[in-house]
């Protein structure tokens, strides 16, 4: 069972002559196949979470770790998706699904292949040959997932993949994303400014505490699992549970402008 | 593209219902920019041919398009100059193309480290600076005193003044691939190669396209320049030789092959664009 680990992990960027602290004393494990989601106020650190974890930067102090190794860089096993799909607009749709696959040094015949099957997953089939500027908003998101799980990571990291969506496909996508997530296996780590979508898609929700930032609540959550299950989705937000837990992390979140 | 009498009628009635212009059918409309440029070709070619008929300017300040094309098919067929036009063509065509590659070669790699590498940046942004402003005839003279009046001076002239545009729009090309797109290849596993080959390279494209665009404009300024020196074929040459007996006709002749080669280039850019590169547009 592998496990993506931050320990102690604190990050800084320098600042007007200084530095300034982003992150502090940062302890946060991720399983595979489980699906942690982050909330936190804007500028609590929750990027700089996942570019500690996916690589993009080292910490300052602490450690990142992949089974017990070291993080030194970005690697495939652990696949980023962006808020903007940071798709290549050159290609069309089934060679950005199959971008990984290239790095790899797989050839066009089995780049299609596994194109079709993951486009099919993300359900745009039919889409193959189309360009970018031909799908909508939430077409290229799903592409920009669909991409990530092409390279078969171990675990799955999203900033605010959903963000830039209307509310009802947003909803849609939620549910395609456990469903994805699930047959892929990884592990997740999801950004959002969604307490519903964190509640909703997350097998533990963490609350991000700013200045610097720092993991505050950590807690357990079982409505995705219910809904894989089959309960449906409405019926699941509309839970007392659901809601009582709504807020109590709204309330977190503002914690500490009540204070 | 015919605005007929009977349906402009029913067409005004239909989109103006209170009076106001007729309207033009749409597929007139979308090619006005091109009616236009044939209009001002026209005029231009069509004042030329008026003003040597009626003999406002005497034959070898303006010698009429007939004698024009007198000259040119003398200059394919037996030469001017100790060549023929399609040899003077050739030497010229082969230079600019040289000078091209190889600035390619050194100009987009350059614009790569002025991207990617701020230690980079300093090292050339200085040589760049100095380089751009300088007009090609100023430099002429020194390249000759240190390399020669050889084929390779001419090609470095020509270089010198395509370095620039070149590496300034790969540069800028480069910049032009989100940091979401570059750090989303990193982590599906892409090594700083592929990432450079696969997502900062096509990115930049577009850009150096344009870039090549505007260094062969200055390619075929610069190539009329290095041609006046002891070259003994070439456009340039062929212009030079034809002005010092005041062949007018001639030195049109020559004016006019690199403008249809100009055209000609301009004409193949943007079928690439349209073919090759379509998603630039469509951002
Ligand atoms: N490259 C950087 N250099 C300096 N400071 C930075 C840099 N990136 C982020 N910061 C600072 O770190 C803090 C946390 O930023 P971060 O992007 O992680 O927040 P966030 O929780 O993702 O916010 P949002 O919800 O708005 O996306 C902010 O105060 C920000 O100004
Ligand atoms: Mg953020």
């Amino acid at each position: 069972m592998s496990l993506l680990r931050l320990r102690r992990a604190s990050l800084s960027y320098p600042a007007g002559g200084g530095s300034v602290e982003v992150l502090r004393d940062v302890d946060l494990t991720i399983r595979r196949g489980e699906f942690v989601t982050v909330l936190g106020r804007s500028g609590a650190g929750k990027t700089s979470l996942l570019n500690l974890a996916a690589g993009f930067v080292a910490p300052s102090s602490g450690a990142v770790e992949v089974d017990g190794r070291p993080v030194t860089g970005p690697g495939a096993d652990r696949a980023v998706v962006f808020q903007d799909d940071a798709l290549l607009p050159w290609l069309d749709a089934s060679e950005n699904v199959a971008f990984p696959l290239r790095l790899k040094g797989a050839g066009r015949a089995e780049r299609l292949e596994r194109a079709a099957a993951l486009l099919r997953l993300v359900g745009l089939e039919g889409h193959e040959r189309k360009n970018l500027w031909e799908l909508s908003g939430g077409q290229r998101q799903r592409l920009g997932i669909a991409r990530a799980i092409a390279a078969e990571p171990e675990f799955l990291l999203m900033d605010e993949p959903l963000g830039a969506l209307d509310a009802m496909t947003r909803d849609r996508m939620q549910e395609l994303l456990l469903k994805v997530w699930r047959a892929s296996g990884a592990g997740a780590l999801l950004i959002t400014h969604s307490v519903e979508e964190a509640l909703f898609l997350g097998t533990r929700v963490v609350v991000m505490e700013p200045r610097p930032g720092r993991i505050g609540l950590d807690e357990g959550l079982d409505f995705s699992a219910r809904f894989l299950e089959g309960v449906p989705a409405r019926a699941l937000k509309a839970e007392p549970a659901f809601i009582a837990a709504r807020e109590r992390l709204i309330a977190a979140i503002h914690a500490e402008e009540a204070a | 593209m015919t605005v007929s009498a009977t349906n402009l009628p029913e067409r005004a009635a239909s989109r103006f219902p209170s009076g106001g212009r007729p309207a033009l059918p749409a597929a007139f409309l979308r090619r006005l920019p091109v009616f236009a440029a044939l209009f001002t070709l026209t005029a231009v070619f069509g004042l030329w041919w008026i003003a040597s008929a009626r003999g406002w300017a005497p034959p070898v300040f303006l010698p009429s398009p007939d004698r024009v094309w007198k000259a040119a098919q003398i200059a394919a067929d037996t030469g001017y100059a100790s060549a023929t036009l399609g040899q003077h063509a050739a030497a010229s065509l082969g230079r600019v193309m040289a000078a091209l590659l190889v600035t390619l070669l050194i100009a987009v790699p350059a614009g790569f480290v002025l991207a990617l590498s701020p230690v980079g940046r300093g090292l050339l942004d200085p040589l760049i600076e100095f380089i751009r402003p300088l007009p090609p005839l100023a430099y002429l003279p020194l390249v000759i005193i240190w390399f020669g009046i050889g084929e390779g001076s001419k090609i470095l002239v020509i270089s010198v003044a395509m370095f620039a545009p070149i590496a300034i729009s790969t540069a800028f090309g480069v910049g032009s691939a989100s940091e979401s797109q570059v750090r989303a290849a990193r982590s599906f596993g892409a090594s700083r190669f592929q990432t450079l080959r696969h997502v900062l390279l096509p990115a930049a494209l577009p850009s150096i396209i344009s870039g090549v665009r505007i260094a062969l404009g200055a390619g075929w300024t610069t190539l009329v320049a290095s041609e006046l020196v002891a070259a003994s074929r070439g456009l340039g040459y062929m212009i030079q030789s034809a002005a010092q007996f005041l062949v007018t006709d001639m030195v049109i002749v020559g004016i006019l092959a690199i403008s249809l080669f100009a055209f000609g280039f301009e004409i193949l850019f943007r079928l690439i664009e349209r073919f090759w590169l379509p998603w630039s547009r469509r951002r």
